[in-house]
């Protein structure tokens, strides 16, 4: 038996604006496998993000199902969902979104200070992960002292820190020059076959669709194409 | 420890707001405990001036004297009284009086009068009466028919000092009282307007000339501490258990001057109370603002797993912070500003105020003028952070992250 990470039936999302409805996901199934790279692509307004918002629970589902780690997140409460992505959910922002007032290392204690984890613990996990995404020498920074590159880097630590089941990207790289989201790239994609992590990215970046395992193309809503190119699953 | 960092930072983010509110917040709290200072010192001062006068701080009467008074209301069992009060460590001193009203005159000047016996040296330890002497002197130690006359009555009967004057009045065996006194003092208004139709006579002299025997009509009572008349006043019945006689704090005993001093403090209430309301909008203000400006933030945190309660902690910690540094500020300051007007005070014209006259406004620090106004300053910033701190906390991630 397969082990899905995600899996939606049926997934909707309507969006209300007066009397105008938009359709921005119209009953979307799709299955996700532990560890898999996945890229979901198409033009602008095509559903990508809001397939994202909905199976991290951030925006509420209109119908259909969303499952995340075997849990349905439609009857989750707030608290639950809350907690549910504190613990299984690692998310990368286009614009990193990291917390201003805190330093690098601190940004990424933070979200372990809300597992409550213990000082000790998440003094070490910190240093260990800005080693691995090499930002060793700049934890006391602030991010408006750190490049676009290094602030994702350390929105990337932030994201793996509390070892989640899975990664959610949004264009992580639309900000960076090319050479930098390269070497994010890179970053992930060794996150992904050293650690098995998976990564759902959302992205118009040719540079991430050409490395994925598997690439889905979503227009108005539906899926348009899905092309597996290898089984995408690394222990 | 992060939590607190976090807040601290969040704090100092927009410096100048940050510290036009805290100045807002100090300033209140030196208003706040400046007004309550000199209310405090002010009325402090003048219940000092009003009970050392000559009202102290509880008196004994018998019953109904106060209510209607009366020659023949008298305490018969004064001594006995005397023995248990000198007991009593609470008790500083206390003067026995005797009241009677009479017709005096002089030459062919007549006026009527309100004569007071008092024990001169028990008068002296307890009130300031007798310095209240304008030209001559107090009475005597020993009863020697020589009497102090208020200014007012002074001047009606066109009398100075060594002149003579002849009494007539009501004895309490039912005679016409009738004697000749020789005026030794005339008691000027020295800040007062007590005593001016008065006559002032050695309590032997009164006694005998109203025919009261050792009976007397009032004992007053100075206390230690003068803010505990009422409660030392319920003692002093509860030793004495005496039915006949009724024992009564000064703010029952002078209830016009209390209830005026309360409806003062009433108003100074509604001053603290604008000044409250002009520092929470402040600081609402602030905090909605602060929100207002990291919704995205907020967003974030609560996407990557923050809890509502994480969000309203934090909010919290902030509001707690700005507020308690501004109060430690407020406090310096209030105890600096406090101290020196409990000094040199404000100067400010005379005034009356319950028959006294007072020059100026002193302050007091004490803890009451510090704790109070933490207290309500604490409470009522935390109440006013409760409903910007709720707002942040349910923010929905996903309208915080897409600026909807």
């Amino acid at each position: 038996m397969k082990d899905y990470v995600i899996e939606t039936e049926s997934l909707s999302k309507i969006y209300t604006t007066g009397e105008i409805e938009v359709q921005a996901l119209s009953a979307v199934n799709l299955k996700i496998q532990k560890g898999e790279f996945t890229a979901i692509a198409g033009p602008s307004g095509s559903g990508k993000t809001t397939f994202l918002n909905l199976i991290s629970g951030l925006d509420s589902i209109n119908s259909g199902i969303a499952r995340l780690a075997g849990k349905d997140i439609s009857k989750m409460t707030k608290k639950e969902l809350s907690d549910f992505r504190r613990d299984h959910i690692g998310f990368i922002f286009q614009a990193y979104n990291l917390i201003p007032v805190l330093t690098a290392a601190e940004n990424i204690e933070y979200i372990m200070l809300l597992q409550n984890i213990s000082p000790a613990e998440r003094g070490e996990r910190t240093s260990k992960v800005l080693e691995d995404v090499g930002l060793k020498g700049k934890e006391d920074r602030f991010p408006s002292q750190l490049s676009g590159g290094q602030q994702q880097r350390v929105a990337i630590a932030r994201a793996i820190v509390s070892n989640p089941n899975i990664i959610l990207a949004d264009e992580p790289t639309a900000n960076l020059d090319s050479e930098t989201g390269s070497a994010l790239l890179d970053l992930m994609h060794s996150l992904n076959r050293e650690r098995g992590i998976t990564f759902i990215f959302a992205t118009h970046d040719p540079k991430i669709m050409d490395k994925s395992d598997r690439l889905i193309i979503f227009k108005d809503g539906k899926i348009d194409s899905d092309l597996i190119r290898n089984s995408g699953v690394h222990s | 420890m992060l939590i607190l960092r976090m807040a601290f930072r969040n704090i100092l983010r927009q410096k100048r707001r940050t510290l036009l509110t805290a100045l807002m917040i100090s300033g209140g709290f030196l208003l706040f405990s400046l007004s309550m200072g000199i209310s405090e010192g002010t009325y402090g001062s003048i219940i000092e001036m009003f009970t050392r006068m000559h009202t102290g701080d509880i008196q004994i009467h018998k019953n109904e004297y106060l209510k209607r008074s009366s020659l023949y209301k008298t305490i018969n069992n004064s001594d006995d009284l005397s023995d248990l009060l000198k007991k009593m460590k609470f008790i500083k001193s206390f003067t026995p009086r005797v009241y009677s009203s009479a017709l005096s005159f002089a030459g062919t000047k007549t006026g009527g009068v309100m004569i007071m016996g008092v024990d001169p040296a028990m008068e002296e330890a307890s009130t300031t009466l007798a310095s209240q002497i304008k030209t001559g002197e107090f009475l005597p130690l020993k009863p020697s028919k020589k009497v102090v006359l208020g200014k007012g009555l002074a001047d009606i009967l066109k009398v100075k000092l060594n002149d003579e004057i002849s009494l007539i009045g009501q004895g309490a065996d039912g005679s016409i009282a009738n004697e000749n006194f020789r005026i030794i003092g005339i008691m000027g208004e020295n800040g007062s307007s007590f005593g001016q139709r008065h006559c002032f006579m050695h309590i032997k002299d009164a006694q005998e000339f109203l025919s009261l025997g050792l009976r007397i009509h009032e004992i007053a009572i100075m206390l230690n501490d003068h803010k505990e008349a009422r409660k030392r006043a319920k003692d002093i019945k509860a030793v004495l258990n005496d039915k006949s006689i009724e024992i009564d704090p000064w703010q029952i005993i002078e209830k016009e001057f209390y209830r005026a001093m309360l409806a003062d403090r009433k108003g100074a209430n509604i001053s603290n109370f604008i000044i409250m309301v002009i520092v929470l909008m402040g600081v609402l203000n602030t905090i909605l603002m602060s929100i207002l400006e990291r919704t995205r933030e907020f967003g974030v945190m609560k996407a990557i797993g923050a809890s509502p309660l994480d969000i309203f902690k934090l909010i919290m910690t902030e509001v707690m912070l700005l507020g308690s540094a501004s109060i430690v500020i407020g406090i310096i300051g209030a105890f600096a500003v406090n101290y020196y007007l409990s000094i040199h005070g404000i100067p400010i014209t005379p005034i009356a105020y319950g028959g006294i006259k007072f020059t100026q406004m002193i302050s007091t620090v004490d803890a009451k003028v510090i704790f109070e106004p933490t207290y309500i300053f604490l409470t009522a910033i935390i109440i006013t952070g409760l409903y910007p701190a709720l707002r942040a906390a349910s923010i929905l991630p996903i309208d915080a992250l897409e600026d909807r």
